[in-house]
């Protein structure tokens, strides 16, 4: 599996859940660089492959943009 | 002191933060939430991080809009934000809609732990130990 960097990633899975191995992280802990293990429109479907987790270092983040208009969150 | 950039037109406050367990990291975005008691995370990440949900694991009742209901309470390794790290963060597993772009909610059990800072004009929030 080759390496690649995040934006790289988020371009190429774009608007899709992505779990990946952390190579490097930003001073914010937001990946640079990424080996991407497994990617889904569907989030329950990475999460059963959560279990690779086995002592490293992993990152499971949506590429897309949260919808603005017409949407709201609240949790009280 | 720690500052994350967030987008202030966005619906809710992502903060990238890392779980740390007894099986590994994962980093994933969480809701920034100074109403919640409690960091929460999902059924699924609590499991793959090494966290067993079975009983005697205490449960806790948990105010929701609608209903109170009773969730495990776990104690995660480590939380970290932007390299601001708290050990022993005690964290509700609770699964959030599906339809939310974040895993859980960064509340104050971890929260607390800090001075918070809030910028909206630049879209910072910051982090800092308390003196």
């Amino acid at each position: 599996m080759e390496t690649l960097k995040w934006e790289v990633v988020r371009r190429t899975y774009a608007n899709q859940w992505v779990l990946a191995e952390v190579l490097a992280a930003d001073e914010e802990g937001r990946p640079k660089e990424v080996r991407v293990l497994a990617h889904s429109r569907v989030r329950r479907r990475i999460y059963r492959k959560l279990q690779r987790l086995k002592g490293r270092h992993l990152c499971l983040l949506y590429t897309g943009e949260p919808p603005r208009e017409g949407y709201a969150v609240a949790f009280p | 002191m720690a500052e994350i950039r967030f987008d202030p037109k966005a619906p809710s406050i992502l903060v990238p933060t890392a779980l740390f367990g007894p099986k590994g990291t994962l980093t994933v975005n969480m809701v920034f939430d100074t109403g919640a008691s409690f960091v929460t995370i999902p059924r699924a990440v609590a499991k793959a991080l090494g966290y067993s949900l079975r009983r005697p694991v205490p449960r806790v009742e948990m105010i929701t809009a609608s209903r109170v209901e009773r969730a495990p309470l776990i104690v995660l390794d480590r939380v970290a934000v932007a390299g601001e790290a708290i050990q022993n963060v005690e964290a509700l597993v609770h699964d959030l809609p599906p339809q939310g772009m974040a895993e859980g909610l960064l509340g104050l059990s971890f929260l607390r732990h800090f001075k918070l800072g809030l910028d909206f004009e630049r879209g910072l929030v910051e982090l800092s130990r308390p003196s």
